[in-house]
């Protein structure tokens, strides 16, 4: 059931199309690498391996699809966030990643955010895990590069049309202005809905 | 959303590992104070101890300038020897300051001193009584004795900063684990949890401005200073040695980063510039800062010099946004209310005003970690020959005192899943008291239950919850039925804005914490969600004046 806001239902931010709670509910678009070819590329890298690709292609999201994956094969999910504004989650991930076991899969998102020697030790904090997966920017020499992900006009207006059917064209040009960060992309759709639409 | 989904169970936990900042932060201190230690406070502290010193003849036997070269150029000493007597007894000293070594500042000096100290010519050195095998001949501090104070004084500044910084967000995490949506699983009685402000002590206090002067003064100082001493190390050797050719790479290549030091030297000296600026305290009654009310406020700034002052009021939605590692926060107004604009200088050295809280497309203050809604007073005053000072005094509004009360004639409203029927009124007034029904049919599965009322947001920002009431239902049976009340906090009210919406639902969950049948309710006064109508957004320069806090 919908709130009513006033005399009837209206567009807040409840009901924008491109509300965060309708980006994260979005299918996952593998594209030409599926999650089976990613997990058989996993496997042969000795269960250590990179999801690599710039701002808002998606590496999260095939990360969370891969861990929810790997947990319903029977392995410990480890989840831990690295954001660019210094905070991590959660706070005592060196403890936790210490405590993994061989059943533990560590799924490290934003790993690059670590500095060097971090960045270094983290090899020898996960010896004992089971598996490592992480999302990157960039190559590393220390992790296999499982997939490069790069920005999709195609898949971005797919998705956007998916939450509002008339967003084709605005879509495109959200896109090509955010150049191509899909993040920045929708919020430019959230605010350009919410401005248009009388609350 | 499916009932069986619930948006109440978002939980996060931020934070850095504090070990590793404390260690960064002392390896900072620890080594600034090495630095200033040994190439500063060690050779003034020899060279004022020397003074005590018993100046006695020398001969100056030989002197040039060692040059030392490697692949990051050259560096330079004064060699010297000189002979002396002391009580008797033939010395050779080989000291001629208190400097730590090679160096390639003050070379210009040491080729004075060279100069000054021919061979041959007779000085006067300085002898230490007590091992008179111990002679300096210049007591001037050594010329790198400046770097060594500037990197003995920033490193450890820097390594203090990271450290408190550090500590900041430990207390932080340490504050948001202790988030009442934890106790409100394991907890049988009624609590409050998030979003809504305490109600504050009646009796006028001063309100803080949402940011302080002085962090930023020295932050972006230190930041500055460090910038341009080495940007200027690198530019005074590149000149130094200038010789055309392949230099010309060096110096063009120097020139954004000259360009980047002048301006942070601008945006530093504009900031430090604020700290002296007046200081305007601004007291009123924070019980009175409710929706709908008169408040009556005065504002006195500590020192002339004000040539205008404008105040106004300002209520905006905030939602940061956080996927995968990129955060985003955006903001929109939904009131602004200018309350006063005075160029008398004598009128506004203080005063008294007062501001009306609107009752109609507001809610009071949300304080979720990615959601809000913001009010404050923004002052704004004009400095002669300097940037506007910019002040926002955040200020906490509660719901009015008397509220509409929620439809009298509100029909409960059946929802039905997982084997059960929740009997709810849609809608309430904050404050209310929620009376409910829930039922088990009679061929459901008997087992545990427990209902809970919370909140949730949508929206732009990243879901903020919280939960203010559960209850458990140990021994519901099949084709029984419980009636149930729950008293209703007085904040947050349902509403809906550009960025944020706060929604209210009531659950029944299986023993696992699934819901198995979901009731959304209202809870705004006279039980209709409040609408907040955001302003048009800044655009062009306006925007830009707005981004850098300069005034719209």
């Amino acid at each position: 059931m919908e709130t009513t806001f006033g005399s009837g239902p209206v567009n807040s931010a409840g009901a924008n199309p491109f509300r965060t709670s309708r980006l994260l509910a979005l299918p996952v678009h593998w594209g030409e690498t599926t999650p089976e070819t990613l997990l058989a590329r996993w496997h042969a890298a000795g269960r250590r391996g990179a999801l690599v690709g710039p701002h808002g292609t998606g590496k999260t999201t095939r990360l969370r699809a891969l861990a929810a994956r790997l947990a319903a094969e029977g392995w410990t999910i480890l989840w831990i966030q690295w954001h660019d504004d210094g905070t991590a989650k959660p706070a005592d991930w060196r403890a936790a990643l210490r405590a993994a076991g061989p059943r533990t899969v560590l799924c490290l998102d934003g790993s690059e955010n670590l500095g060097p020697l971090t960045a270094y030790r983290l090899l020898h904090y996960t010896r004992r895990a089971g598996g490592l997966l992480a999302t990157r920017h960039r190559r590393a020499w220390t992790l296999k590069t499982l997939a490069v992900h790069r920005p999709s006009a195609e898949v971005f207006v797919a998705h956007a049309t998916a939450l509002s059917a008339d967003a084709a064209d605005s879509a495109r040009a959200a896109f090509k202005a955010a150049h191509g960060n899909a993040h920045e992309a929708f919020r430019r759709l959230y605010l350009d809905r919410a401005s248009s639409t009388r609350v | 959303m499916k009932p069986t989904e619930s948006p109440l169970a978002t939980a996060a936990k931020p934070g850095a590992g504090f070990g590793c900042i404390l260690a960064f932060g002392l390896l900072f201190i620890l080594s600034g104070l090495a630095v200033g230690w040994f190439f500063a406070v060690r050779p003034v502290l020899r060279a004022t101890l020397s003074l005590n010193w018993e100046p006695v003849p020398c001969e100056i036997l030989s002197s040039r300038l060692d040059e030392k070269r490697d692949s990051d150029g050259s560096t330079y000493r004064v060699e010297i020897h000189y002979r002396y007597v002391y009580q008797g007894r033939r010395y050779v000293g080989e000291r001629y300051d208190f400097g730590t070594g090679y160096t390639n500042i003050g070379v210009g000096s040491m080729r004075d001193a060279v100069r000054s100290y021919r061979p041959g010519s007779q000085q006067t050195c300085r002898v230490d009584p007590a091992r008179p095998d111990e002679a300096v001949l210049s007591l001037r501090p050594p010329p790198g004795i400046w770097l060594g104070l500037l990197f003995g004084l920033l490193f450890p500044a820097a390594g203090a900063g990271v450290i408190w910084s550090g500590y900041r967000a430990r207390r932080q995490a340490r504050a948001e684990a202790l988030t009442p949506l934890a106790a409100a699983f394991s907890a049988d009685t009624p609590t409050v949890a998030g979003g809504a402000p305490e109600t504050p002590a009646v009796g006028e206090v001063v309100i803080k401005p949402a940011s302080g002067r002085l962090a930023p003064a020295i932050a972006l100082g230190l930041f500055a200073t460090a910038w341009n001493t080495g940007i200027g190390f690198f530019l005074f050797n590149i000149l130094r040695d200038f010789d055309g050719g392949i230099a010309w790479f060096f110096v063009l290549f120097q020139i954004p980063f000259v360009l980047v030091g002048l301006l942070l030297l601008f945006i530093a000296t504009v900031t430090i510039s604020q700290v002296f600026a007046p200081r305007m305290e601004l007291r009123l009654d924070p019980s009175l800062v409710r929706l709908g009310a008169r408040v009556p406020f005065r504002w006195r700034f500590d020192r002339g010099g004000i040539t205008a002052l404008q105040i106004h009021l300002e209520g905006r939605e905030e939602a940061t946004y956080r996927q995968g590692t990129s955060t985003a926060t955006d903001r929109r107004e939904f009131h602004r209310a200018p309350l006063l604009e005075l160029i008398d200088r004598l009128a506004l050295a203080e005063g008294r005003a007062e501001f009306t809280l609107p009752v109609e497309g507001a809610a009071p203050t949300l304080a979720g970690k990615n959601n809000r809604v913001v009010w404050q007073l923004v002052a704004k005053a004009t400095l002669p020959w300097r940037p506007s000072l910019v002040e926002n005094f955040p200020l906490t509004v509660l719901g009015p005192p008397r509220l509409a009360p929620g439809p009298a004639d509100a029909v409960p409203v059946a929802h039905r899943g997982g084997g059960l029927t929740l009997w709810v009124p849609p809608a309430f007034a904050p404050g209310e008291t929620l009376v409910g029904n829930v039922a088990r049919d009679p061929g459901a599965p008997a087992g545990p239950l427990t209902l809970r009322l919370g909140w949730f947001t949508e929206g732009r920002g990243t879901r903020d919850a919280g939960v203010v009431w559960t209850r458990k239902l140990p021994d519901l049976a099949p084709g029984a039925d419980l009636g149930f009340e729950v008293p209703l906090p007085a904040a947050p009210w349902t509403f809906g804005g550009a960025l944020v919406s706060v929604e209210w639902r009531l659950e029944v969950l299986d023993p696992a914490g699934a819901p198995l049948v979901a009731a959304p309710v209202v809870i705004a006064p006279g039980g209709v969600a409040v609408v907040l109508q955001p302003l048009a957004p800044a655009i062009g320069p306006a925007r830009w004046k707005q981004r850098l806090g300069l005034g719209r």
